[in-house]
């Protein structure tokens, strides 16, 4: 038996052991996240939503490239799930190892059972909230085989994903999303604004954006509430559930920006657009009161200036037809594509930065000394090491080929536009989901393809250059051998190649900052060489094989074309000129032009240029 | 004896309150500086303006008839709509309302070829060979038509329509009535054609209109 003593001791013990206890938690909090975040070196981002998170409009889209009987039977193309959608833009640091993950290098595939993948994306165009956990028809109405094909595919629900995910045995760390637009039916909204005209129906968009704000209140907000709790119960409390707000769709000014959409039908929709966003601001913050870590990140102050229409717009015009891999090919009403008014591939990297920006705040909140990645993403590797100081002089600007916009900044990346129909496409020719850029100068010019990225692999940078036929006629190749030499060539024949170059390919180069020719046909021009030094150049020689009467010739074929390409030029943006010109170019050839179209297509360089030579 | 245990009573009381005393000033702390923020209101309800059709088009043209729809004796029904529309040229085209003569709203839905029933306004979409889009509108009985193509492709203009009268018919369905207007020429570019069939549609391509 203990006496009072030992009791009053074991208890002044007890008490004293708690006060120190409580003393110290009060000084040391527990962290509020009940569960341990991911390791570092198993980063995770699951990017859920709608077309506005699928990347829509923006090509490529994953498996666009196989033969259509395959492509409806992939879930990546019936959900138009982009390689340039924003959430495979965004990144996430390990400052221990070094290793900076870049999600759109790093998506998960199903058919590989990837194990090793740090993006899960299941965003789809279409999607309601309801989708989230029930299956989406996604309908197509498409000419397959030389029959018309009218049917649907189902999307899986979204957040099965999760599933894979911890079979994987990983976390999510961030869930991405746009969610809600669909199930407010934005998309009929933008029809009837562009295909009605106001003057004469003034009180019915108004009518109808009033029901769908009616709507928003009653049950969309409340669906959407659900939906953000039942994301963040299935993912799991080390989740950070970001939501990302919507653009103003138009310009706020007063003046006839677009004949399509009168200053009435603009307010209206932006103003709606602004209630929406305000309502899931309101939503999250609910969710946050509730203890759920969903955070809301608007990206209208990104879009400013940069809405449909406008000079250096974000978002997409209105398409009245389809593009080529739209899902509803055929059919009667209403005809626009689904590329319209969604974000473009500016719009991309828009919504990228701001969610970055809130994954930055958020890591630095978990690791004070977190550094977040400083540069816009390379696309050419899922994990690089930071490099160490070029030797040579560095660029001092990006050459990131998704972030060039040639028609407006060309000069300030060191090019030099000599004629008006300039243009560009994007076209991944090497199947690596790694696009080539493609700039069209002059009249009737096919694309030169140019640099479209870099990475830097055991401390050494490398560059992709590839080769491609100017004005279809001979090809012209960009390239820097070593670092330190570069070759800069005009109309150079097959026979006039110094041995050392291997031909016509596609090449990656070692240690080079950057290589690009600036010349078109007979305007070749490189009075902007001087400009390379300024991007590590040294500039060793120039080839110019002197073909002008060949070249002659071939502008002369294309001079009687060149009203109706200009004229096309000028009210179409650069991706229909493209595609016009590329058929165009293709009608004008009556003996090889199939061969022509099947080898540009597949991106056979040789054998297109050889077609194409064979029919000059 | 006694003493001792009262002064481990004491000593004991007072880590006690020492304790409580603590654990208020950890429940102050975290209060103050870890309690989430209070519950959203969510009574807050958002609402869109809805347009005061009379202003509006006193703004922005010149008002040259208000005609109520049940006084007006030009409204076709569904039959009559569907032959005005193919003795145009309109042939084997869909024709959509989306009002009822009560002014009430619905999602498209297509007219029957043989039904006596009125509707104030009918449209449908025409493609010409060009592949130019035209939405062909019927507003009580008078036919416009709105150049998708030309409108979608011009910045910076006023939107441009094609009647077959100087004066705009545009329905105002919370109201009930018709106005007839000659819009303000920043509103809107009318130019004016004999008819408007598929054969003058066929010839007013987007350079042709830019001509005008």
């Amino acid at each position: 038996m203990m006496n009072k003593k030992t009791v009053s001791r074991l208890c002044a013990r007890i008490l004293s052991f708690i006060l120190v206890f409580l003393i110290y938690v009060s000084i040391f909090p527990v962290p509020v996240s009940t569960k341990a975040a991911n390791t570092s070196s198993d980063r995770v981002i699951v990017g859920l939503g709608d077309s506005f998170s699928s990347g829509e409009g923006i090509e490529e889209f994953y498996d666009q490239n196989l033969p259509i009987e395959q492509k409806i039977n992939s879930q990546d193309w019936l959900a138009h799930r982009s390689t340039k959608a924003w959430s495979g833009k965004l990144t996430l640091n390990d400052n221990d190892s070094g290793i900076c993950y870049i999600m759109n290098l790093s998506k998960y595939d199903e058919n590989k059972s990837d194990k090793e993948a740090h993006w899960y994306f299941v965003a789809s165009s279409g999607a309601e909230t309801v989708h989230l956990d029930s299956k989406q028809p996604q309908e197509y109405h498409l000419e397959i085989n030389g029959k018309i094909c009218e049917d649907s595919g189902y999307i899986t629900n979204q957040l099965a994903i999760f599933e894979t995910v911890e079979k994987n045995n990983q976390k999510a760390d961030y869930v991405t999303l746009t969610l809600g637009g669909n199930d407010l039916g934005f998309k009929e909204i933008i029809e009837t604004a562009a295909m009605d005209f106001t003057f004469t129906e003034p009180e019915k968009l108004n009518s109808r954006l009033a029901e769908k704000v009616n709507q928003l209140n009653t049950t969309t907000a409340g669906n959407l509430e659900s939906a953000y709790k039942k994301i963040s119960d299935t993912a799991g409390k080390q989740a950070n559930i970001i939501v990302a707000g919507y653009p103003k769709l138009f310009s706020s000014s007063k003046l006839h920006v677009n004949a399509l959409f009168s200053y009435e039908e603009r307010t209206a929709i932006n103003n709606a657009i602004v209630l929406f966003n305000e309502k899931l601001a309101a939503i999250v913050k609910n969710c946050q009161t509730n203890g759920y870590p969903v955070h809301f990140v608007p990206v209208a102050d990104e879009f400013k200036d940069h809405e449909a229409y406008t000079p250096d717009a974000y978002i997409n015009r209105v398409y009245l037809f389809p593009n080529a891999q739209d899902l509803k090919q055929i059919g009667k009403f209403p005809i626009s594509s689904a590329y319209s008014i969604h974000p473009n591939e500016k719009g991309a990297e828009a919504y990228a930065r701001c969610v970055q920006a809130k994954i930055d705040e958020l890591e630095k909140e978990k690791n004070p000394d977190y550094i977040p990645p400083n540069t816009s993403p390379p696309q050419t590797t899922m994990i690089f090491t930071q490099p160490p100081p070029l030797t040579s002089p560095q660029p001092t600007k990006s050459w990131d080929s998704a972030a060039i916009d040639l028609l407006c900044n060309a000069p300030d990346y060191g090019f030099e536009i000599n004629d008006v129909n300039i243009g560009y496409e994007l076209i991944d020719v090497t199947g690596d989901n790694i696009p080539e850029i493609f700039f069209c100068t002059g009249l009737g010019a096919t694309c030169i393809p140019a640099i479209s990225g870099y990475f830097y692999y055991n401390g050494s940078r490398y560059v992709k250059g590839t080769v491609s036929g100017n004005n279809g006629y001979f090809p012209i190749l960009p390239f820097q051998n070593g670092g330190k030499t570069i070759y800069l060539t005009n109309h150079l024949a097959p026979e006039d190649l110094p041995e050392e170059i291997p031909g016509y390919a596609s090449y990656w180069y070692k240690d080079v900052t950057v290589c690009q020719l600036n010349c078109s046909g007979s305007n070749a021009n490189f009075t902007t060489v001087a400009d390379y030094s300024e991007y590590g150049y040294q500039i060793e020689k120039l080839y110019y094989s002197g073909e002008e009467d060949k070249i002659a010739q071939a502008e002369e074929l294309w001079k009687s074309y060149c009203n109706e390409i200009e004229n096309f030029h000028y009210r179409y943006p650069p991706d229909e000129y493209q595609n016009y010109v590329l058929q165009n170019f293709v009608t004008l050839d009556t003996c090889s032009a199939e061969a022509y179209k099947a080898a540009f297509t597949r991106f056979d360089i040789e054998e297109a240029v050889f077609h194409y030579v064979s029919y000059c | 004896m006694e003493k001792k245990s009262t002064r481990v009573l004491l000593t004991t009381l007072v880590c006690v309150v020492c304790v409580a005393l603590i654990a208020v000033v950890i429940a102050i702390f975290y209060y103050f500086i870890y309690s989430p923020p209070m519950p959203e209101d969510n009574t807050d309800t958002y609402g869109i303006e809805e347009i005061n059709a009379e202003e509006y088009f006193q703004e922005k043209s010149t008002v040259v008839s208000v005609t109520p729809i049940n006084d007006s004796k030009d409204i076709h029904n569904e039959k009559d709509a569907t032959e005005n529309f193919s003795g145009r040229g309109f042939d084997n085209l869909s024709i959509i309302t989306n009002y009822d003569m009560d002014g009430e709203y619905y999602d498209d839905v297509e007219i029957s070829t043989d039904s006596s029933k009125k509707h104030p306004f009918y449209k449908t979409i025409y493609i010409s060979s060009t592949n130019e889009i035209w939405v062909i509108m019927e507003i009580n009985g008078f036919v416009f038509a709105n150049p998708i193509s030309y409108n979608e492709q011009s910045q910076g203009k006023a939107p441009v329509l094609i009647s077959e009268t100087e004066t705009i018919i545009s329905y105002a369905n919370q109201s009930g009535v018709f106005y007839e207007t000659i819009p303000n020429d920043d509103e809107v570019t009318v130019i004016t054609v004999d008819r408007i069939d598929a054969e003058t549609l066929e010839k007013l391509t987007v350079e042709e209109i830019d001509k005008l």
